[in-house]
């Protein structure tokens, strides 16, 4: 049953998935694609390349994340769930099926980042006092990227209007407490900044993506 | 007359503190007359309209700082005081005490016609043992969560001229992760540079780092293109030696300073050596060490993880709740 699941799921996602995994190849290459060797006294750029690299990294994520929990639920929800209640099995298990199957594609878009990255810190030689993180790297956005999914998939589970309802409150709530602070609006501001670093999101996503570093 | 009882009363108030009574009758009664003239020209300076008039009356004190702030502010000052020690203790160590060998007061207030959520109003007055007197202020965020930060910030300033290197003035900063995170892109240029000299010096060359960071010479204002420099090369210079001085402080502690003040015709290299009480080449490597401290782990967190688990969990179940329209 998982392996039909998954079938499907890939054709649902497989063009998003492969467009992601090629915008983690280019993103990794250019980020250190430098010529050090003819770089004008402090100009080689490699700093500035692979800050540029870290915010390209960041979109991938988040739009990965959005995309994987989309693909997920987006059929069901135009089916009216037809298909989920045709299945012979109970829903925690459909449910199940579906998050993992994001993860196995979120899983290779990880994994050819982490190929490109071996890869491309192979073919140049890296400037001594620094160090490549290829590993680290790619285990840094997959940690990312499973956390951007699993927000998605939440949001992307219930009803598209219940979304957009979620989705619209955040925003208006951000804007307005930006707009005119009041006690409660930042009460609630640091509510959520508390629960977002108190589960660890904030060395999640606001790390540092480089390739090569000190 | 009522500002003046306002000022007579907050010297009081550091004057009866446990810390100012446990020196001897001789230092108490200067540090108070020290306090007192730093507040006059503090009144004075306010008085030709450079700052609003001081109405602070409470007293807070973390560590070796001290802030005086309106009633209505101390609760936040309460809150933000032992954050901006602590953020000053991490950054220079035991060389934070060197605040105590300065006569200084520092003020918060707010500005005038300020709104919840905008700017405050810190002020400092000091005075050094070479008799000197300095007078700052500087405006700072009300948020609770950026108040200690920019007290720290302040703060640093005035370590960093306790201890006379005035071409240091700017660009030690506190360590935070912004900070962090700037002199790791500056290192990565360090390492990438064309001139040998420079690189030399990120690949762990202490008389390279020596060279590039100018401490085989007399300290210099203004400063000068470091060798084989550029404006760029410069910018990074100047952002990269700040550790360098937090490194000293925080090996040498708060006898540093005193340290430093008896070597003032010897070499940069030599006197912060001494002021620090290791070896030179020690010095380099306890400073490259804190160049490149990563901002970040570069694996996730255990809570990370388990904050994803949990989410995870929580997706899962919520999802499988929801009924299914039919």
């Amino acid at each position: 049953m998982f392996g039909q699941m998954l079938s499907v799921q890939w054709k649902w996602s497989r063009w998003s998935v492969l467009l992601l995994s090629l915008a983690v190849i280019v993103v990794a290459i250019w980020s250190i694609s430098v010529d050090l060797q003819n770089s004008l006294e402090m100009q080689s750029g490699l700093a500035q390349r692979l800050e540029a690299a870290n915010g390209w990294y960041h979109t991938l994520v988040w739009v990965g994340g959005f995309l994987l929990a989309m693909h997920a639920w987006r059929t069901d929800h135009a089916g009216r769930h037809v298909y989920a209640l045709s299945l012979p099995i109970p829903r925690h298990r459909f449910v199940l099926y579906r998050y993992v199957s994001g993860l196995l594609f979120a899983g290779l878009i990880v994994l050819t980042l982490w190929l490109a990255a071996l890869v491309a810190t192979s073919m140049i030689e890296v400037p001594p006092g620094l160090n490549a993180y290829p590993t680290g790297l790619a285990l840094r956005i997959g940690v990312a990227l499973l956390a951007t999914y699993a927000l998605f998939f939440a949001v992307w589970s219930a009803t598209p209007r219940t979304g957009y309802y979620v989705a619209g409150i955040l925003i208006l709530f951000v804007v307005v407490n930006s707009l005119s602070p009041t006690p409660v609006g930042n009460v609630l501001q640091s509510g959520l900044s508390a629960l977002w670093s108190g589960l660890g999101f904030e060395h999640i996503m606001t790390g540092r993506w480089f390739l090569i570093d000190v | 007359m009522k500002r003046l009882c306002i000022g007579l009363g907050s010297l009081m108030l550091i004057a009866v503190d446990a810390r100012v009574m446990a020196q001897s009758t001789e230092s108490q009664r200067m540090r108070v007359e020290t306090l007192e003239q730093s507040w006059r020209a503090m009144n004075r300076t306010r008085s030709r309209g450079v700052v609003p008039s001081p109405r602070a009356t409470d007293t807070t004190r973390a560590g070796a700082l001290v802030v005086l702030s309106e009633p209505e502010l101390t609760p936040l000052v309460r809150y933000a005081a032992p954050q901006a020690w602590q953020l000053l203790l991490d950054s220079f160590g035991a060389g934070a005490r060197v605040l105590e060998t300065i006569d200084i007061v520092y003020v918060l207030q707010a500005g005038e016609g300020s709104q919840p959520g905008h700017d405050l109003i810190l002020m400092q007055s000091y005075r050094t043992p070479d008799t000197q007197r300095g007078f700052g202020s500087g405006t700072i965020s009300r948020e609770r969560a950026e108040l200690g930060r920019g007290i720290a910030h302040n703060v640093a300033g005035q370590i960093v001229g306790a201890v006379g290197l005035p071409s240091w003035m700017w660009g030690v900063a506190i360590t935070e992760p912004r900070e962090r995170r700037f002199l790791a892109n500056a290192f990565i240029e360090l390492a990438t540079a064309k001139d040998s000299l420079t690189r030399s010096c990120a690949e762990g060359n202490s008389s390279g780092c020596q060279r590039f960071l100018e401490l085989d010479q007399p300290e210099k204002m203004p400063l000068s293109d470091p060798p084989g420099g550029s404006s760029r090369l410069t910018q990074v210079f100047r952002h990269i030696r700040g550790p360098l001085l937090r490194v000293t402080l925080r090996t040498g502690g708060v006898d540093a300073r005193r340290r430093l003040e008896g070597t003032a015709d010897r070499n940069l290299g030599e006197r912060l050596a001494t002021a620090a009480g290791v070896p030179i080449d020690s010095l380099m490597t306890l400073w490259r060490s804190e160049v490149t401290r990563r901002p970040v782990s570069s694996v996730p967190t255990t809570r990370s993880v388990l904050g994803l688990a949990l989410i995870s969990l929580i997706v899962l179940g919520v999802s499988t709740r929801r009924p299914v329209r039919r």
